[in-house]
């Protein structure tokens, strides 16, 4: 004889059991139930009824020439991507400035632009760059290992900051960010400004000399400027901003124990 | 429509020959077809990146795992930072107004259904559309989404549920 409560439990199971997931200990209790609940029998019934509409949704087919242009994009950025090995072409700085001075900043976007295409080139390195071992920070002043699909490749020791190389298997990218907010009026000409959730965004779209075409995103993130440059999406500049350390919950809070080596080497005041 | 290739499939087949199942699965979970759009951008990515592991078995398994993924990714992202277009771009496959194959797809779909999806939340979606929508085992969905078997049955059953209501 089943209590109440246990009939409870065996209602919960009456989705798993028409989906034959049950145990057989599982799914003869809940035969039993079915015996002598006529509601039980009732309601698998119309599980079953709304399992048959979501299995009978037909396809969905995308847009027509959606797949092609997917293509065709694809192939155009693998052909950039060849072409940036030669010379400068678009990729993804992602630059960390750590400071304990919150300031007006106006990330160097022109700069940033060329120090991050040389170093997606895997061939040259900026003379006042220094590479850093992001293992053996403890992790807490660094870029996160991944973002999304984007898989941390490089970090560096910057003048002004971090700069770290990401790669999604199609390009590479890289993050800048720096202490302050971002001085918008020392930004080019030729940006949009925006909003996300409260924070101001702007974002303006380059070629390089390679003619590759390139997104410049800057952020205000937290208490600090971040910049992303490279050959993405807007979205995909968006999640590795996201996923950047937001400073004034966990980056600079760690920064004062764990990160002198970003201090040390950016040579900022603390 | 092959579902389980015995070679690797190259990047193009996917989007060629598993189009239709890849954009099946994201306007299940997205529910309109800029998202949906968006969304297979994102897995056509990952996919790229993952085909050099990818182990030859149910590619659309796999392919939903993915697309799932990739869904509760971007909702957890908007749910942290609500996101507005930074620009138009052409480079970037943004649709535009629907075209007379796109309306008369809308027209034709059970709308109804596919509208009680979206009321679920994504989690719940999420699991039901991997379930009735992929087809996976719920230990299967367990190991997509990295959670326990018994909250694949629970999400299954409360989606469901939910759907029973808005169905009625």
């Amino acid at each position: 004889m089943s209590t109440p409560s246990q009939d409870r439990e065996l209602f919960e199971l009456l989705d798993a059991y028409l989906d034959g997931e049950l145990q057989d200990d599982q799914r003869a209790a809940v035969d039993g139930l079915l015996e002598r609940s006529a509601q039980a029998r009732t309601e698998l019934a119309e599980i079953e009824r709304v399992r048959s509409l979501v299995r009978g949704l037909p396809p969905v087919d995308a847009p027509f020439g959606f797949y092609e242009r997917l293509v065709r994009r694809r192939t155009k950025v693998r052909g950039l991507a060849v072409a940036t090995v030669g010379a400068v072409a678009a990729a993804i700085v992602l630059v960390l400035a750590i400071s304990p001075v919150t300031d007006r900043v106006a990330p160097p976007v022109v700069d940033l632009g060329e120090r991050h295409a040389m170093l997606a080139s895997a061939r040259a390195m900026p003379a006042d760059y220094e590479p850093i071992d992001a293992d053996a920070t403890d992790g807490s002043m660094t870029p996160p290992p991944t973002a999304g699909a984007y898989r941390r490749m490089a970090v560096y020791d910057a003048p002004e900051g971090v700069h770290a190389i990401y790669d999604n298997g199609v390009a590479p990218v890289s993050v800048f960010e720096q202490t302050g907010d971002v001085d918008w009026d020392d930004l080019p000409v030729g940006g949009e400004r925006m909003r996300m959730d409260g924070d101001e965004a702007w974002m303006m779209r380059t070629t390089t000399t390679s003619g590759a075409a390139t997104e410049v995103v800057v952020m205000n993130h937290g208490s600090m400027v971040v910049t992303v440059v490279g050959t993405m999406t807007a979205s995909d500049a968006v999640q590795l901003a996201d996923a950047m350390p937001r400073p004034g919950r966990s980056l600079l809070d760690r920064a004062g124990d764990a990160c002198e080596w970003v201090a040390e080497g950016f040579g900022f005041p603390r | 429509m092959p579902d389980q290739p015995d070679e690797t499939p190259s990047w193009e087949q996917v989007a060629r020959e598993h189009g239709q199942f890849l954009y099946t699965v994201a306007y299940r979970l997205t529910g309109n077809h800029e998202d949906a759009q968006d969304l297979v951008q994102d897995v056509l990515l990952r996919v790229q990146r993952g085909l050099a592991t990818y182990q030859p078995g149910s590619l659309h398994g796999w392919l939903g795992r993915i697309t799932t993924n990739a869904f509760l990714d971007d909702v957890r992202r908007r749910k942290r930072r609500p996101v507005e277009p930074l620009a138009d771009d052409a480079e970037r496959v943004v649709p535009g107004a629907p075209s007379a194959d796109e309306a008369m797809d809308q027209a034709n779909l059970p709308q109804h259904v596919q509208d009680a999806l979206l009321q679920l939340p994504a989690d719940y979606r999420a699991a039901v559309v991997l379930c009735d929508v992929v087809g996976l085992e719920y230990q299967e969905i367990a190991d997509s989404l990295g959670i326990p078997v018994g909250t694949v049955r629970s999400r299954i059953h409360r989606g469901r549920a939910q759907l029973r209501e808005v169905l009625a």
